[in-house]
């Protein structure tokens, strides 16, 4: 997975394109589904790539060792170098399978527009396009179907694509003069860029949520990454982010998802205050007082829709957002008590700090069972969601201890980290999304919340899980959840609020 | 991704003597009801249907983990009979519920039309409240969704159920309620009568698919197979598929040799095999699902599973079973004064749904269905002894 910050290349390190999500995305749309080189008579495929270091893929053919290297920023290079000497000339050929269609799509009907450049040729369809170049193109205009790979255990399934090709682009090489060979998509600035989870959209910088499909600003997700962030010292990126989502605040509701066609929805309870945590946290760790001025307003809006008594969910709105939550859920008093509570300290602001604590107080004694947490006021369910007040540092060390020494029994951690649920929950069911799965995020929470109350040697332990989570199906990535019981990872392969903590 | 509710209604009626006997001895139950026979059925359909079945589901659940769910709702008046005559199937209910793949849901304790009775819903009441209480004793954990007595539903009886805290309530997926929509949603009802119960609607085409159809001969789909039928969900679009059937369908209503245990046991692993379906229990589809539409069932438009009218005309459809009715609704004063608790339980076994049921002078289809079940020659000759019993037994409180 590289993120150039515009465009995105998803592929296998064996080299294929093997899935529905593998290519190079400008999101919110797709360009190309893959790429394919045939060096001589010969592809270099899977069947021949004999490694790959995390920067090169290298090919073994007939005389020729073919080193593949991908630099990804605005544009995408892919640069060839060849090694051997049974060879002194060959002819490089390269296929690309356009597909310029929206993120959500799959097959579909398009037809589209062939201009040939001077060193390839650029294609268009009514939704975008796309340059490619490095040769000599020699046109062809092929349309197809195409199926890239399914799979199951982690629920991807295999869905039609739509492939066109428009020609090859060759180039024939003395390897006696030079050994290497570039091509492009997009004639642009190559430079490869950094950026983990940044994207600069159209409309200003935030962080993805996850690859290959959370390709949205998805205000949740980056409110944790940006409290990671500040955590690291990245000030100027986190500014760069939480004006962005400002952009988008309708009197004092932030959405929940901005799409990068700057299209934003809000239906969520917890992130105007979570947005409200993560902006406090940044001025408190920069001391930017023309930020802080600059805010004011905004918090103002935010803070003064809810400030009576406890706050309701009506169904979806949470982070469990696949389950009808309604009623009074924790973690919803949790971030509201921490938003009101560093809001009235930055700004100076005592009915704030107030209302924190009258959250606060009925965390520790509306949702106090005597040694856990109700997930919701006169629900049964036992739920992670006890991590929140934790993670916030809202409960007693006394009561802390007695709720994280359940997060840590088998009942909730694994080796994969937290579960959303007990495996003891009456409705525990380990591939739902909120019923039982393992959940990066609240493996980093548990590590935070440890940290909070002390627990050094078990924050140590939540650590070490999320370190050996990493690269299990993305290179450095760590995936969004596991199944609760085989521990399977499923979600995304790389998810910003899963990796960000280490 | 669509999840199937697979439940299954268990229920064993305390059948009346077929005869009333006025030397019938001074216990009520023995005076009054059949035990020789009631033990000697529950026998046959326990070696038949209960334990086989129980079996199959058990090692389902052993061999596919939580990838398989079942739902159960078991009667008080059966649940008596097993304390009284075949404790060994609790044992086995119970390993069930061990295994926290499988969920209990609350009905009225006695299986009776207490749901029905006017204005004042105290006796319904409390009978959900002694069937919750029997589930929360015998299984660990208290019902959290609610199925009448055969599906009896209307909009009074979802603002009682939603008082009593339920999440959810189970009724049929008729059309003349549903309309143009569809049974493979969660609804609620209008807004004025209950704010958050949820109402679950069985699909009853691919319920009686294995209820009546699978055995049938005449029927075009014969025979019904596993990977057909799982196919048959896996292509029904929705968020949910409630298949609520009679337990007893397994053996009992469809014999072994129909493959009737044979369809049960592959089921599973030929659902498993569709990407799109998973099996579910209310409660999980409840939280997982918001309701798609309003249903508004006033009370004189009452539904229920029976028959093909799917309203109350199988219990109180001719003159004979509305007086039977109404005689046992006027004892509920006289029984609650007296305060004997073994008169009361004799009353509220007296409220069975069944004893009016076999009253049905229904013909065609539906009443084959009734004769099937009855324990007297004649709706006559069940109507005449429940008088006699109500008297007898009026008597007594007097």
């Amino acid at each position: 997975m590289k993120n150039g910050g515009k465009l995105i290349l998803m592929r296998f390190d064996t080299g294929a394109f093997g899935s529905k999500w593998c290519g190079v995305w400008r999101p919110p749309l797709k360009l190309i589904e893959y790429w394919a080189f045939k060096v001589d008579d010969e592809w270099l495929s899977p069947q021949n790539c004999i490694g790959f270091d995390g920067k090169k893929h290298v090919y073994k053919l007939k005389g020729v060792k073919v080193e593949e290297e991908v630099t990804v920023g605005d544009g995408v290079r892919i640069r060839l170098k060849f090694r051997g000497r049974k060879k002194k000339r060959i002819r490089v050929s390269m296929e690309v399978g356009v597909n310029i269609r929206r993120q959500e799509e799959n097959a579909h009907d398009r037809r589209y527009e062939v201009i040939v450049k001077r060193d390839g040729f650029l294609v268009r369809n009514e939704l975008g396009s796309v340059r490619v170049g490095g040769g000599k193109f020699l046109r062809g205009g092929l349309y197809r179907r195409h199926l890239p790979g399914a799979y199951h255990d982690w629920d991807w399934l295999e869905e039609e694509q739509s492939v066109f090709v428009p020609g090859i682009i060759e180039r024939e090489i003395d390897l006696r003069k030079r050994k290497e060979v570039t091509f492009y998509i997009q004639k642009k600035d190559f430079e490869p860029r950094e950026m983990g989870f940044g994207y600069l959209s159209d409309f200003g910088f935030c962080y993805l949520a996850g690859f290959p499909w959370f390709l949205q600003f998805w205000t949740r997700d980056a409110c944790f990454v940006m409290l990671n962030e500040i955590r690291k010292g990245n000030l100027r990126e986190v500014k760069d982010a939480l004006l962005t989502i400002s952009k988008f605040e309708r009197d004092g509701e932030i959405p929940t998802k901005i799409e990068l066609d700057g299209k934003a929805s809000y239906y969520s309870v917890d992130v105007p205050a979570l947005f409200v945590i993560a902006l406090c946290r940044y001025l408190e760790a920069s001391g930017d007082e023309k930020m802080r001025k600059r805010m004011r307003g905004l918090v103002d809006r935010v803070l003064r829709k809810r400030t009576e008594g406890l706050i309701e969910s009506y169904g979806k709105d949470t982070w469990m957002d696949s389950l009808e939550r309604e009623g009074y859920c924790l973690e919803v008093q949790s971030v509201w008590a921490e938003a009101f509570r560093l809001a009235g300290k930055v700004y100076g602001n005592p009915e704030w700090v107030k209302r924190g604590k009258e959250l606060t107080e009925a965390i520790n004694e509306k949702f106090w069972t005597g040694d856990f947490l109700l997930d919701r006021l006169g629900e049964e369910d036992i739920t992670a969601n006890a991590l929140f007040p934790l993670f916030f540092k809202q409960l007693p060390k006394r009561k802390a201890s007695k709720v994280l020494k359940r997060l840590e029994s088998e009942e909730f951690t694994t080796e994969r980290g937290v579960r959303c649920r007990s495996s003891k929950d009456e409705l525990y069911d380990p591939d739902e999304y909120h019923l039982g799965r393992v959940w990066g995020l609240l493996t980093g929470m548990m590590m935070v919340a440890e940290e909070n109350y002390g627990r050094l040697e078990e924050a140590r332990r939540y650590r070490e899980i999320i370190e050996r989570n990493k690269g299990l199906r993305c290179i450095d990535g760590v995936d969004e959840t596991y199944d609760g019981d085989s521990l399977t990872p499923m979600g995304c392969c790389k998810q910003a609020w899963s990796e960000v903590w280490v | 991704m669509t999840d199937i509710n697979l439940c299954f209604e268990v229920h064993q009626p305390l059948r009346l003597k077929p005869y009333y006997e006025p030397d019938g001895g001074k216990d009520l139950l023995e005076r009054y009801f059949d035990m020789e026979k009631n033990k000697k059925i529950l026998r046959r359909v326990i070696d038949k249907c209960y334990m086989p079945a129980n079996n199959i589901i058990l090692k389902l659940i052993d061999d596919l983990g939580k990838k398989f769910k079942v739902s159960f709702s078991i009667t008080g008046v059966l649940l008596d009979q097993f304390e009284m005559f075949a404790p060994e199937m609790i044992d086995s209910f119970q390993q069930l519920a061990s295994t926290r793949s499988v969920e209990f849901l609350c009905q009225t304790y006695y299986h009776s039309l207490a749901s029905l009775y006017g204005t004042d819903r105290s006796e319904f009441v409390e009978q959900v409240e002694m069937h919750r209480e029997k589930m929360k004793d015998l299984f660990g954990k208290r019902p959290k969704v609610f199925e009448n007595t055969e599906f009896i539903y209307n909009n009074m009886i979802a603002k009682t159920v939603e008082g009593l805290g339920f999440k959810g309530i189970f009724t049929e997926g008729i059309e003349r309620v549903l309309g143009w929509r569809s049974p493979n949603y969660l609804y609620k009802p209008p807004e004025h009568v209950a704010k958050r119960i949820k109402v679950l609607v069985r699909n009853y085409r691919l319920s009686d698919d294995i209820g009546y159809r699978f055995s049938a001969r005449w029927w075009d789909q014969w025979p019904l197979t596993a990977d057909k039928y799982a196919a048959w969900l896996a292509a029904t679009p929705g968020d949910v598929i409630n298949i609520f059937i009679d337990y007893e369908t397994f053996g009992e209503h469809q014999w072994p040799e129909t493959g009737i245990f044979w369809f049960l046991g592959s089921l599973p692993y030929e659902v498993l095999k569709w990407k799109n379906l998973k099996f579910s229990t209310p409660s999980r589809t409840i939280l997982k699902y918001p309701a798609r539409d309003v249903i508004d069932v006033f009370e004189f438009n009452t539904i229920s599973w029976a028959d093909m009218e799917r309203d109350v005309s199988a219990w109180l459809g001719n003159e004979m079973q509305r007086f039977a009715y109404e005689e046992i609704k006027k004892i509920e004063k006289l029984v609650k004064k007296k305060g004997d608790p073994k008169l009361l339980r004799i009353w509220r076994y007296l409220q069975n749904s069944d004893h009016l049921y076999y009253i049905c002078t229904k013909w065609w289809a539906d009443g084959d269905v009734h004769k099937y079940f009855s324990p007297f020659d004649t709706p006559e000759q069940g109507f005449l002894t429940i008088l006699k019993v109500l008297s007898d037994f009026k008597e007594k409180l007097l």
